[in-house]
């Protein structure tokens, strides 16, 4: 195929197409990294509203 | 000026201009200039990782192996195919992750700080400057020869541009300046090289008849084994051109500073497939040229210029200049990213760590910039008076990188039990033994790489050293549950984020 060796071709597309494979597992098995993102965001609201309430007392709750 | 050279210049003025706007969008402290303030999201990430892993080499050194040994050239594609997920996959998330809980800026005080002793940044900072010099070195040398093919300039002064460029905007914007060049370079190296692709196989009739015509000269040069044939094959030396990079990636800290660098820990997964849809479409082609090349230029005296020649023969003029644009592409988002990482390592990881402990952000900041500067004068005057040839220094440096740098990093991540004696050990036996290989020819006598004797010793070294000092050295409590954390998905909890920056201290032992 190609002009090439059966040899070459098996390397020159079969290597390629392992790391492909590799690399969609890869995507598959790590989806549950998602919910670090979830995470994150919900300590960094939680962050910001405790720092809004402690700017608060400090000023004696006025604005 | 002809048309090839206007695109070279609208080029130069592009990146430069990249360097000025990040100049202005960038946080001025030492996290904004070293790490972009680890604001960086996967496309960016993942192109910035590929294009400062490619280099020059995939221009000069890439074609000029592939001329000379056909498809066995192919062995390095293979393994490079894979490196930038490999990468990803293994270091990407967790290296975000503890680099930010224990307060690291840059990939060499990461490491001190995972082994807690100055003794590991005191090895890794040289060794990893002395490499990256001479890789720097070698990117200057395949800036210098393109832009003097292209303009005809003389070489002295087509370096002197080439090198100008780079440091102004390294100079200038700091990790987010090289991170958006990288990224756009990434686009034009991708567009350069499949043109360049298009036209080869266009001008010898298709890749089936290029093959046949190869095969006419030496049928050898079709197989995977050489142009001497499989009687003559180095098995050895195979392994190597697959682990050089594949796994090598894994302990280059100009490239692994890309994931310190990233928005969130999971930009690494959506980052691996952006990785590998690059290095599928880019990283053959190069070679594929170089074999073609013997046939449209079956008489070239210097075979590092194999693909700039080709480009030049079979493509129309203006689109000559958009794939030396291309080709410049390569190459300075390579030096770019090496310039910037010593410059980080001089700077951060020798002159704050161990000459001016209380040294500012902004005078950190000029240290690393002058360090940039003054390499890059050095990497000049070597670069002009003797070049040598740009595929030995690559693969000279970086197969170094990789023997003393990836176990210590792969294990910084993983492996619980992995401590400073192991590190120091690993670090030592990985870069004696690699260099000392290369060296005394001990490549030639037994047909075994560099690379793979260097990574044997010094995954032994870690391994071995670690479990047998345990006891006297055992890993500290703080580094084991910023691991833990780190096997945990989920947000880091406030109390672990007290490492960064200012609190930095905190994370690190005084006696360290």
């Amino acid at each position: 195929m190609f002009g090439l060796p059966t040899a070459t071709v098996v390397i020159i597309f079969g290597i390629p197409a392992i790391w492909v494979i590799y690399t969609l597992a890869f995507v598959y098995l790590s989806r549950g990294w998602k919910a670090e993102d979830v995470a994150e965001d919900q300590d960094l609201v939680a962050r910001a509203s405790v720092t809004e309430q402690g700017s608060e007392t400090e000023n004696g709750g006025l604005v | 000026m002809n048309l090839e050279t206007w695109f070279l210049v609208i080029y130069f003025i592009a990146m430069a201009g990249i360097g000025v706007w990040t100049l202005k969008i960038g946080n001025k402290d030492s996290e904004g200039y070293l790490l972009g303030g680890r604001s960086l999201g996967p496309a960016v990430t993942a192109l910035r990782l590929q294009s400062s892993s490619m280099s020059g080499y995939m221009f000069l050194g890439a074609g000029s192996l592939a001329y000379t040994k056909g498809y066995f050239s192919l062995w390095y594609a293979m393994g490079d195919i894979g490196g930038g997920v490999l990468n990803l996959s293994i270091l990407g998330r967790r290296m975000r992750k503890l680099s930010q809980i224990l307060g690291s800026l840059t990939s060499i005080e990461y490491l001190e700080h995972r082994y807690p002793s100055k003794w590991i940044r005191a090895i890794a900072a040289p060794v990893a400057v002395f490499c990256i010099f001479f890789y720097v070195m070698s990117q200057f040398i395949a800036g210098g020869r393109g832009l003097e093919m292209v303009t005809g300039v003389p070489y002295a002064w087509a370096l002197l541009i080439a090198v100008g460029v780079i440091v102004f905007y390294t100079f200038l914007g700091g990790y987010l300046a090289v991170a958006y060049t990288d990224f756009v370079q990434a686009i034009i190296m991708l567009i350069g090289m499949v043109w360049i692709l298009i036209g080869t196989l266009q001008a010898v009739g298709g890749w089936t008849a290029g093959n046949n015509a190869v095969g006419e000269i030496n049928p050898n040069l079709l197989t995977m084994w050489g142009p001497d044939g499989i009687d003559s094959v180095q098995w050895g030396v195979i392994i190597g051109a697959v682990l050089v990079f594949s796994i090598g990636y894994m302990g280059w800290p100009h490239v692994n500073v890309s994931h310190m660098a990233m928005k969130r820990p999971s930009v690494a997964r959506t980052a691996s497939m952006y990785a590998t849809g690059f290095n599928l479409l880019f990283i053959p082609a190069p070679y594929i040229v170089g074999i073609m090349a013997l046939i449209i230029l079956p008489n070239l005296d210097n075979p590092e210029l194999a693909v700039f020649q080709v480009a030049d023969t079979v493509l129309p003029n203006f689109a000559v200049g958009i794939v030396m644009a291309g080709i410049m592409a390569a190459i300075m988002s390579t030096a770019d990213a090496l310039l910037l990482q010593s410059g980080t390592i001089a700077s951060q990881d020798l002159f704050q760590r161990f000459i001016k402990k209380d040294m500012s952000d902004s005078q950190s900041v000029w240290v690393s910039r002058f360090t940039v500067l003054i390499l890059a004068i050095i990497g000049y005057i070597v670069a002009v008076n003797d070049p040598p040839a740009v595929a030995e220094v690559v693969i000279f440096s970086t197969t170094v990188l990789g023997a003393a740098f990836v176990p210590v990093y792969v294990a910084a991540a993983w492996w619980k039990k992995a401590n400073v004696p192991g590190a120091i050990s690993s670090m030592v036996l990985g870069t004696v033994s690699s260099v000392v290989w290369q060296l005394t020819g001990l490549v030639d006598v037994t047909g075994v790489d560099p690379m793979g004797v260097g990574i044997v010793c010094s995954t032994l070294g870690l391994i071995l050293v670690s479990l047998a000092s345990q006891k006297s050295h055992p890993v500290p409590a703080h580094v084991v549950a910023a691991l833990k954390e780190t096997d945990k998905i989920g947000a880091i909890p406030a109390h672990m984020l007290t490492g960064q920056n200012d609190a930095l201290a905190a994370q690190v032992p005084k006696d360290a």
